[in-house]
């Protein structure tokens, strides 16, 4: 009897352990949840990224790019993604389509077309995360100091 | 947080299906039964886990799954209308030998049935030497014979 006393014990601190667990994936520890939610820019203030914090391998997202007005000056804007964030995620698409992609070193620049000049843009990239772990990732105007922010990825 | 809010919504609405089903909808499996069930957890697993393959969003799922049940378990102990709402309660079919017809009916459960139980149970081979039978909450019957039998 004491043996079987020792393990409601342990099932009821198990119990208790699920409902903490529950509890956490509804605030987005384990992503997809107000604490997931984030924001990063870049020091200028022209690029504003919302991002998930937490993601999960193989789950796909929407990281969306605001750009201020100031920040777009000709027809486009060279948006530049580093490359140690591409090599965490697959590319699924990007909306508005990128009139041409440049290699920058390990980076890759997107040429993202606007339709008229001095007015704000939003990117939104279709994403796949395809690597396990923490990643950080710097999105930004070619010249210019990047946005960072870091994601951490779920098995 | 999605992988909470797909498992508890799965769970209530089978819940709520199956209840309204009523309790003899599978209680005695047929093999088209079995199917049946089988095709039903077919339809609800893309519900539950989405596009999402991730190890953590699985193990998520199982755990709200598990947790909800734990949860109503200990709610139905403590209040026991909660209980009665759920499960239902037994019903008492036959007494003393006298089927009661209308009770029967709306429990869509046979004579057939009853003697099924009665014979399986205790090689009882007519009605007057069953004293009760009940249908009980998990959709089984029961059978209780005659004390001098």
């Amino acid at each position: 009897m004491a043996w079987q006393r020792r393990t409601w014990a342990i099932q009821r601190i198990g119990w208790f352990a699920l409902g903490v667990l529950v509890l956490a994936a509804l605030t987005g520890v384990f992503g997809y949840g107000a604490l997931s939610w984030q924001q990063a820019s870049d020091p200028a203030g022209l690029v504003r990224i919302d991002y998930e914090r937490f993601q999960r391998q193989g789950s796909e997202f929407t990281l969306r790019v605001d750009i201020e007005p100031e920040a777009t000056t000709g027809d486009a804007v060279p948006l530049r993604v580093s490359g140690s964030f591409l090599d965490a995620v697959e590319v699924k698409g990007i909306v508005p389509e990128p009139r041409g992609a440049k290699s920058l070193g390990a980076d890759v620049e997107y040429v993202i077309p606007v339709a008229q000049p001095r007015q704000g843009a939003t990117i939104r990239f279709a994403l796949k995360m395809r690597e396990v772990g923490s990643h950080t990732a710097e999105i930004g105007l070619t010249g210019r100091e990047p946005a960072r922010f870091t994601q951490f990825v779920y098995p | 947080m999605d992988s909470v809010f797909r498992a508890a919504f799965i769970y209530f609405f089978l819940l709520i299906v199956f209840r309204i089903a009523g309790r003899r909808t599978l209680s005695e499996m047929t093999t088209f039964d079995f199917v049946l069930l089988l095709i039903i957890g077919e339809a609800t697993e893309p519900v539950l886990l989405g596009e999402d393959p991730s190890v953590v969003h699985a193990a998520l799922v199982i755990i709200t799954l598990l947790f909800i049940n734990i949860a109503m378990s200990l709610i139905k102990s403590r209040w026991k209308t909660m209980e009665k709402l759920m499960d239902g309660v037994p019903t008492i079919i036959v007494e003393h030998g006298r089927l009661m017809q209308e009770r029967m009916r709306t429990a869509r459960v046979s004579r057939d049935d009853v003697m099924e139980a009665a014979r399986r149970m205790h090689g009882i081979e007519r009605l007057d030497q069953i004293k009760y039978a009940i249908v009980e909450v998990s959709g089984g019957i029961t059978i209780v014979p005659q004390a001098n039998g």
